[in-house]
């Protein structure tokens, strides 16, 4: 379940420098260091004019490092298997005309594939309801039912830093009364870029989509793509990563790309696949190769 | 060869190129300094197209995914990037729907199937004297004609008057090569052809919106010295929301940005700077006899 840490101790303002050296003392992957992070952002959210001296810097070089992933995100800073980014969650009245809420990422329930420490920055903060839910117990098909347990609602400000836990914890944002920002530290992993992350709907209480900027969504798009392109030495790539892959939607979407390219072995692929240690994909073998009995 | 909005194109038939060779030519050509340099790249990207070229890059991406599962590639939805050079960038891309708006061009661009899917589209007009940075809601594209490219044949959009639709039902992978941004704003029009909004076509005219805006709301009086460079920006948008932001720091300041406004390029700016003038300081309102835009 989600963290939430209300601190009122102020050990003093870190600088980011200060606070990337001692991300990279501990062990990113070991399970006490976001717990052990978390103080460390706190005081690193302490430093007043860490945003702006860092948007000062980026403006006068026009941003030549792409330091605004989104127009959303403001990387910060990077070290091994991790990096530092400020959110930045504008009103209503911020927002355009034309942009939706929805379009802006409010209101979408999800969850991530990383586990990480969130710390308030500045402004009135947004609104978060929590939710929990097993993904062990679900396929990750689109559609497909899941158990969404309410947990509260909460008003992330004020020196708030919060820990969430990756595919377990689930929050849709509302807008804050006014501008905030939050920063966040995020673990960039190899085990984090082979999980999913999803959408879900909360009134239907389903999965409602994948995030197409995701790494599994990327993987998946160029296994697409391979459907239309594909020679021998393909093939033999796709068995392998059919095979092979960690990734279930990866392999799936290999197994998908070899029955379009071989199309007069898709019975044997889609047999094949039958044998994958997913649900996910059993399902869809048995349903293609039920497509193909008929 | 389909070649639409420019009438100078190359008509030697070129050898097959693959990849490498492709980049060599195509950075050759900028070289040259033929103003009609990008589109004469049609013909070698034919003759790419119809080498195994395109299925080579995937593979040799297949490849690395197998050894390196949780590799972070040069792929993104729905394309992949294969090469850049000086002015331009190849990529494969697929097309799996039509899109929801029609979009102008900001580069010039260079289409061509690798397969046997042709490529449906449209090609629209755009007003004669549009000026693509003062957003008018009132224009509207001409359809000039709809076609197909097939594999072998290119299809070349001059960004400065051509805009195009695709028109898919069936997914349909292309060569896609486009120039640097010729336009740093694109329009989007409904499907009813008038005009809907103007978005930022680069993503550092939108870092530098957004990075003003943040300093703004920050309102920290170090900021103002890379506010104020920032009202001299090419993007007539950076220069508005850097003053916007400087309105949030310094009174002095933004007076003076916006007296310099008065005399900006874009009508946008010129109007909003009077009449923002005109609130702020009514002493600075008197000057404005000789600047109405």
């Amino acid at each position: 379940m989600a963290i939430v840490l209300n601190s009122d101790a102020r050990h003093g303002a870190l600088e980011l420098r200060e606070f990337v050296e001692f991300a990279e003392s501990i062990d990113i992957e070991s399970p006490e260091a976001l717990t052990d992070v978390a103080p460390m952002l706190r005081a690193l959210a302490d430093n007043r004019s860490l945003i702006v001296n860092h948007l000062n810097t980026q403006i006068k070089t026009l941003f030549r490092e792409n330091a605004l992933q989104s127009t959303q995100v403001l990387f910060l800073a990077g070290g091994k298997g991790f990096y530092v980014r400020a959110n930045l969650w504008p009103s209503q009245a911020d927002m355009s005309a034309e942009r939706s809420l929805q379009e802006q990422g409010y209101g979408i329930a999800h969850d991530h594939n990383y586990s990480f420490v969130t710390a308030a920055y500045s402004g009135s903060g947004y609104l978060s309801d929590l939710f929990t839910y097993d993904a062990d117990s679900i396929t990750g098909q689109v559609g497909e039912a899941v158990r969404l347990d309410f947990v509260e609602r909460i008003h992330f400000r004020d020196r708030m830093v919060m820990i969430y836990e990756a595919n377990r914890d689930v929050h849709a944002q509302l807008p804050p009364a006014d501008f905030s920002i939050t920063l966040n530290f995020m673990p960039a992993t190899d085990s984090v870029r082979l999980r999913d992350q999803f959408f879900f709907d909360l009134e239907r209480r389903v999965l409602m989509d994948y995030p197409g900027d995701l790494d599994v969504s990327k993987r998946v798009s160029m296994l697409k793509i391979a459907q239309h392109l594909g020679d021998g030495d393909t093939t033999q790539l796709l068995h392998d990563l059919s095979a092979g892959h960690p990734c279930r939607r990866t392999r799936l979407a290999a197994f998908e790309a070899l029955a379009t390219l071989d199309f007069s072995s898709a019975a044997t692929t889609w047999e094949s696949a039958l044998r994958d240690p997913e649900e996910l994909v059993q399902r869809r073998a048995r349903a293609e190769l039920a497509a193909r009995s008929y | 060869m389909q070649f639409y909005g420019n009438e100078n194109s190359n008509q030697m038939i070129m050898k097959n190129l693959p990849l490498e060779q492709f980049a060599d030519h195509a950075n050759r050509a900028k070289r040259a300094g033929d103003a009609n340099w990008f589109f004469q790249l049609a013909e070698p990207l034919a003759a790419l197209a119809a080498t195994n070229a395109a299925t080579v890059a995937l593979n040799q991406r297949l490849h690395a995914l197998t050894e390196t599962p949780a590799l972070q590639g040069d792929w993104a939805p729905n394309q992949i990037r294969l090469a850049r050079g000086d002015g331009w960038k190849l990529s494969l891309w697929m097309f799996e729907q039509t899109s929801q708006y029609i979009h102008s061009a900001s580069a010039h661009s260079l289409y061509t199937p690798t397969g046997a899917t042709a490529l449906q589209y449209d090609l629209y007009r755009l007003p004669d004297s549009l000026d693509r940075s003062v957003f008018d809601r009132s224009a509207r594209l001409a359809l000039e004609r709809s076609g197909q490219c097939v594999r072998g044949e290119v299809l070349g959009i001059n960004a400065d008057s051509v805009v195009v639709d695709f028109r898919v039902g069936t997914p349909v992978v292309v060569f896609r090569l486009d120039s640097e941004f010729q336009y740093p704003v694109e329009w989007l029009f409904h499907r009813d052809l008038s005009a809907w909004q103007a978005n930022d076509a680069s993503l550092s005219s939108t870092q530098l919106r957004v990075g003003a805006y943040v300093l703004g709301r920050l309102s920290n009086p170090t900021s103002a010295d890379a506010l104020v460079s920032l009202t001299k920006h090419a993007h007539h948008s950076v220069r508005w929301a850097a003053i916007q932001a400087l309105s949030r720091i310094s009174r002095t300041e933004t007076i003076e940005c916006l007296k310099r406004a008065l005399s900006d390029p874009h009508p946008h700016i010129r109007r909003s700077a009077a009449s923002t003038l005109a609130r702020l300081s009514p002493e600075s309102a008197k000057d404005l006899h000789g600047h109405r835009s």
